[in-house]
């Protein structure tokens, strides 16, 4: 029991979940309230996972790259990547130069997208509709370069082991061109207003907060982590494909909260934008796929930056052409945890609003 | 992956330096095309881990993730490994133990890091549930994916939808469909030639009137046909 204003309030748990509406998967949250302040929260997982990992020690590696793309859907080529990385590893796969920028491409334009939900979908928590109307419209620009380079405006299907499975010509990169400029011409005006607009700033700046400690504690990554003022971003960190040869800034905010995040997020869409722009600058000529060797036996990690941070794959293969073990480990897997940092003393109010400001995947989660 | 002497980068030179000074060995070194480093040290029992983990805590690594696996496949399955996955910098560090006695087979509680990486907890509540692997003094054992009344380690008891579906069965079953059609006895060599009964034609049982009155019908309409 505890008191306000003298009247004595109890202390009771609020269910949020599985099925919820203002969840787009099951997760299930046991909220510990006291009057409109929440004091706990347990989370309970599990509702839709699909024993993918098993799966994969029942099909061959080539099978795999098709499974990795149904992971998840806005981190659909990150995962294939990451794995073919982790391939490419054990058999020491030199990835040709031009698959390797056409790889970073399809990453980047995944990156923006996934994003541009995000704060969009921030913008719907908030009742702020007329910007997430907006915000949908203007991702719509990024979902038309997917649907017209890669046929699919989710599933990208661009990575195999070795290289890439799609390739771009002229009328494609004047296309993709067109649609920076679009794009461009509005991410000035979006981030102004996500910086400075009364009613975003009211309901998020100091909400949801997790300081620079605690996130280093929960080993937070991406731009949960980097919202605290982390420096973290695996490709600047652990380089892989063509990053090393990109500029592009580790956009970082120190806030803490879920302005802090969602600033972060429009800021490395701009980043992305920047990243494509020089791949479509120096993409070279070349092939698209290496030639494959055997895959031996061994072990091997790769790592990449998904949307929601960094990446993980392990592949154990024993010479055969089904992996023993195929482990992965999503961003979203430790964020779900920090979030009993973020809602300690938060409003009921704002529990939706800081469960959306991890991005967070549960497909992902479980996979 | 190529292997490595030594390590080439800073970070993967302080792992190394301490994991040998705390351990007493020291990781074995491959490198990506990209000139990342990976470590690679696996010890021959559980407790071993724990001196590991400290020192890796002392040095800012961070747990990046846990995977537990089986050492063989089917017969020697319930041999599992646990892989710790480590990061510092641009370095990823694996310290592996076996989850059972190397010697007798026999199943080994493993220690929690959780007290000293935060974000195993997660990690090691999954494994206990999926691999069935005994873990001591976590402080919050619970569930995690799976519902409490189905077992630990169940993803090896099931067969996938797709194999099932796919007729992926066992020889055995096809045999015992052939003898009970067939006589069929594996492993026989000569098998008796299968020869299937003689049927009685139908013409031959109907009673004498009745094929007399079928016979005058079938006259009577070729007659009139003619007829016409």
């Amino acid at each position: 029991m505890s008191e306000v204003h003298n009247i004595p309030v109890k202390e009771f748990s609020l269910p949020i979940g599985p099925l919820h509406v203002a969840l787009e998967e099951p997760m299930y949250f046991k909220v510990s309230v006291v009057g409109e302040k929440v004091r706990d929260v347990d989370i309970t997982a599990g509702h839709v996972h699909r024993g993918m990992e098993a799966l994969a020690a029942k099909r061959n590696l080539f099978q795999n790259v098709v499974l990795t793309e149904r992971v998840c859907s806005l981190c659909s080529n990150s995962h294939p990547f990451t794995y073919c990385m982790a391939v490419e590893n054990i058999a020491d796969i030199e990835v040709p130069l031009r698959a390797q920028y056409l790889r970073v491409m399809a990453e980047e334009i995944k990156r923006v997208a996934s994003h541009l939900f995000n704060v969009g979908i921030m913008a719907h928590v908030i009742g702020f509709k007329s910007l997430f109307m907006h915000m949908m419209q203007v991702r719509e620009i990024m979902q038309d370069v997917k649907e017209t380079v890669f046929g699919n405006r989710m599933d990208l299907a661009a990575n195999c082991i070795g290289g890439v499975k799609y390739d771009v010509d002229g009328d494609l990169i004047k296309f993709v061109v067109h649609q920076l400029d679009r794009l461009e011409s509005h991410l000035d005006e979006i981030v102004k207003i996500y910086q400075s607009n009364s009613m975003i700033r009211e309901r998020t700046v100091g909400v949801g907060r997790i300081g620079k400690e605690d996130a280093i504690e929960y080993g937070l990554v991406g731009p949960v982590a980097r919202g605290s003022g982390v420096v973290t971003d695996t490709r600047r960190n652990a380089p892989y494909a063509v990053y090393p040869e990109l500029r592009f800034d580790v956009i970082t905010e120190e806030g803490g909260d879920v302005h802090a995040r969602a600033m972060v997020r429009l800021g490395e869409v701009v980043e992305s934008v920047r990243i494509i722009r020089q791949i479509i600058h120096a993409l070279p000529d070349g092939p698209l796929t290496a030639k494959l060797p055997e895959i031996p036996a061994g072990e091997a990690m790769a790592r990449s930056e998904a949307p929601r941070g960094e990446l993980f794959y392990y592949l154990r293969t024993d010479g055969s052409d089904v992996p023993m073990r195929l482990k992965w480990r999503v961003p979203s897997y430790m964020n779900w945890d920090a979030l009993k940092v973020m809602m300690k003393d938060c409003a009921v109010a704002d529990v939706s609003l800081i469960v959306n400001s991890i991005d967070p995947c549960i497909s992902c989660t479980e996979r | 992956m190529s292997m490595l002497p030594k390590p080439d980068n800073k970070d993967s030179q302080t792992l190394d330096e301490l994991l040998d000074k705390a351990c007493g060995v020291a990781p074995t070194w491959t490198k990506d095309k990209a000139g990342n480093n990976f470590g690679w040290l696996r010890f021959h029992k559980p407790d071993d881990l724990v001196p590991a983990v400290k020192a890796l805590k002392d040095c800012g690594a961070r747990l990046c993730t846990v995977t537990a696996y089986s050492d063989k496949r089917e017969d020697e399955r319930h041999r599992r490994s646990i892989a710790y996955h480590f990061a510092l910098g641009s370095v990823l560090c694996t310290v592996t133990i076996p989850a059972y006695d190397e010697a007798s087979g026999e199943a080994l509680e493993v220690p929690s890091i959780t007290p000293y990486f935060r974000n195993a907890d997660w990690n090691e509540r999954e494994f206990q549930e999926m691999y069935a692997i005994k873990i001591k003094n976590h402080p919050n054992p619970r569930r995690l994916f799976l519902d409490e009344r189905i077992d630990a380690g169940i993803m090896d008891e099931l067969i996938p939808f797709s194999s099932m579906v796919h007729g992926a069965s066992s020889k055995d079953l096809w045999e015992q469909v052939m003898m009970e059609k067939t006589g069929y006895v594996p492993g026989k060599k000569e098998q008796e030639v299968l020869v299937e009964p003689a049927f009685t034609p139908v013409s031959e049982t109907q009673p004498k009137a009745e094929a007399a009155t079928a016979d005058n019908s079938v006259a009577g309409k070729t007659a009139g046909e003619a007829q016409s």
